[in-house]
């Protein structure tokens, strides 16, 4: 056998180590120097912003990440942030719970307003009849949210762009994301992640990522650029008042559902820990940049291969009030238990789980929602809300 | 030796016959039995040596990632439990690959051999992927190929591992309620990672031995 082979070989294997030991979570406060892509970090000095509709963006710290994923969010368009939701909504007040929602859509597979209409009651072809009948107020974390318009730019192809995810949406195409919001009078935040596929020039241009769709008024919107793996993937987070004052943070995400062959092996499988990690972390980062949230509800399609992944651990560690997962898988067509929520209720000892549930309907997309009862129980002390 | 045999009574005594099927058994006993000195027709040196320890260190590492990582990512740690896959997976190939270095040559040759052969397939594999899965890129068609030779230098428990594993795997899918189709794949995995490192070990072992090393026929082919 030549030496060239066997050094090869050794040299192969010795890379391969060094670059595992390579991988790194971690997140960073990143300011946009463009309209939306996070370029630049933040200067650790500067001090935090007040609670605000301003969006603030966390980004992974690897620098391989943030070229990656600046690219990938040079194809896509602007963020959407509705702060107030119409007048006549369900509010969260005193003796009233909040339904929170998590739901990935498929890219207009399910159809968001038949999904409102018979989980929380709201009518949005007829609103102020539907607001009457006194619906819970809700949240609703939307994942393969997507959004088509002319303002994107024109991308014919490349590696930063994926594939057209191109469901059927009925007769009229369907709604987007913004349109529902518009419709039913939701507050929003919207956050593309990607395209949806290149421009072939037969059929509109369009964006998808998360989102959050709520019947209350939402407060300091942020972005985390997860870590970057196949795609890019930007979780969104925004603040939900309790009746006493508590900040609730509410969290949509979207996990990869596997890497390229050669970060899958480079880095044992830790494709979606990673991505957990970088969530967590960048969390966290948010709560020392405040206002701080010290309840947060975490939603989303983690595409966990199986309910005892090391993501879906290191999650409930950090969020040690989550709900045991019921059993039931939430993607039909390998039936995988890829969809879950996670809670943390830090000092609040009023702010509770109380029901949690798979929902029976898919209203069109390859994926159940979940559905998730947060309770408040004045009665109870508790700290004062920061 | 019949020759000799018949010959005994050439001084015009009684000819002693043996059968043809006593012959034929002498025949066949004599060529069944091992060749005195045959261990060290292959015998090895510190090349040969480094060379199998550096193969078996490539393709149980590989073995270790692929039958950890889906265990391990059920755990806690998760990259450190398949990093100590990983070390443990090179440490025996390292240790296997330079016993069969030392000692058979010729069975190393053929552990090349297949290794390369492995190495093509799994590059064929991999533009197979690139063209099947959009963010694959070139770097991964190398990395199926580098798979396809880790398995390759160890093809027989490879294949009876991932086969079993794939049974086993099926069996768990279809009569537990909560296995998934994930666990199938783990647990074939795991057979590939598991045979393959039983290869290694047999190689080492019937390294001295003039047993060839065992292989399919395609994995005989030579270049």
């Amino acid at each position: 056998m030549p030496s060239a082979l066997r050094s090869t070989l050794a040299l192969l294997g010795l890379a391969g180590a060094v670059a595992a030991c390579g991988f790194n979570p971690t997140m960073e406060r990143a300011v946009p120097t463009t309209a939306s892509c996070p370029v630049e970090a933040r200067p650790p000095s500067v001090s935090a912003p007040p609670d605000t509709t301003r969006l603030r963006w966390y980004r992974a710290a690897q620098e391989r990440d943030v070229d990656l994923s600046s690219r990938w969010c040079a194809t896509v368009g602007e963020p959407v942030f509705t702060p107030d939701p119409a007048p006549g909504l369900p509010r969260w007040t005193q003796g009233r719970d909040l339904e929170a929602f998590t739901w990935n859509v498929q890219v207009g597979g399910g159809d968001v307003m038949a999904f409102l209409r018979a989980e929380t009651g709201l009518d949005c072809t007829d609103r102020p009849s539907a607001v009457a009948s006194g619906p819970e107020p809700f949240v609703l974390l939307v994942q393969e949210a997507w959004r088509r318009s002319d303002d994107l730019p024109v991308i014919e192809g490349g590696r930063d762009v994926p594939w057209t995810v191109d469901p059927d949406r009925g007769p009229d195409g369907g709604a987007d994301i913004v349109e529902v919001a518009e419709r039913c009078g939701l507050a929003l935040l919207y956050v593309p992640s990607a395209r949806n596929g290149p421009d072939s020039g037969d059929r509109p241009r369009e964006d998808k990522g998360n989102a959050l769709l709520s019947s209350v008024r939402l407060t300091a919107p942020i972005a985390l650029d997860l870590p970057f793996e196949a795609g890019r993937k930007v979780a969104v987070a925004a603040t939900v008042t309790a009746p006493g004052g508590e900040r609730v943070r509410i969290v949509s995400a979207h996990l990869d559902v596997a890497s390229t062959l050669t970060r899958t092996l480079m880095s044992g499988n830790q494709t979606r820990a990673r991505q957990a990690d970088g969530l967590i972390d960048g969390l966290r980062k948010a709560e020392d940049d405040g206002p701080l949230n010290a309840v947060t509800l975490v939603g989303g399609d983690f595409n966990s291969w199986s309910a005892r992944e090391t993501a879906l651990k290191r999650m409930r560690r950090a969020f040690p009030e989550s709900p045991e997962w019921d059993g039931r898988a939430t993607w039909q067509p390998l039936r995988l238990p890829v969809d879950h929520f996670f809670f943390r209720r830090g000092p609040f000892e009023n702010v509770s789980v109380r029901e949690y549930s798979r929902l029976e309907d898919d209203y069109g997309s390859d994926h159940f929602g979940r559905r998730i009862v947060v309770e408040y129980a004045p009665g109870e002390a508790s700290p004062a809300p920061y | 030796m019949t020759k000799a045999l018949r010959g005994g009574g050439a001084g015009g005594g009684a000819v002693t016959s043996v059968p043809r099927w006593v012959v034929a058994l002498g025949v066949a006993v004599l060529f069944a039995a091992p060749t005195p000195g045959g261990a060290q027709t292959y015998e090895g040196d510190t090349w040969t040596t480094v060379a199998g320890a550096s193969l078996g260190l490539f393709s149980g590492s590989v073995m270790g990632v692929m039958g950890t990582m889906m265990p391990c990512n059920r755990t806690l740690t998760g990259d450190r439990c398949v990093a100590s896959g990983v070390g443990t997976g090179a440490a025996m190939g390292m240790v296997m690959g330079g016993l069969i270095g030392a000692q058979n040559t010729n069975a190393l040759d053929i552990r090349v051999e297949n290794a390369g052969i492995g190495l093509v397939a799994g590059a064929v594999v991999g533009v197979g992927l690139r063209r099947a899965v959009r963010q694959y890129d070139w770097t991964d068609v190398g990395t199926a190929a580098l798979v396809g030779g880790a398995i390759g230098a160890a093809p027989v428990g490879s294949a009876i591992g991932v086969g079993a594993g794939a049974v086993t795997g099926a069996l768990a899918w279809w009569l537990v309620p909560d296995a998934t189709v994930a666990d199938m794949a783990m647990i074939a995995l795991l057979g590939l990672a598991v045979g393959g490192m039983v290869d290694w070990a047999d190689g080492a072992a019937s390294a001295k031995s003039d047993r060839p090393p065992p292989t399919f026929p395609l994995f005989t082919l030579r270049f």
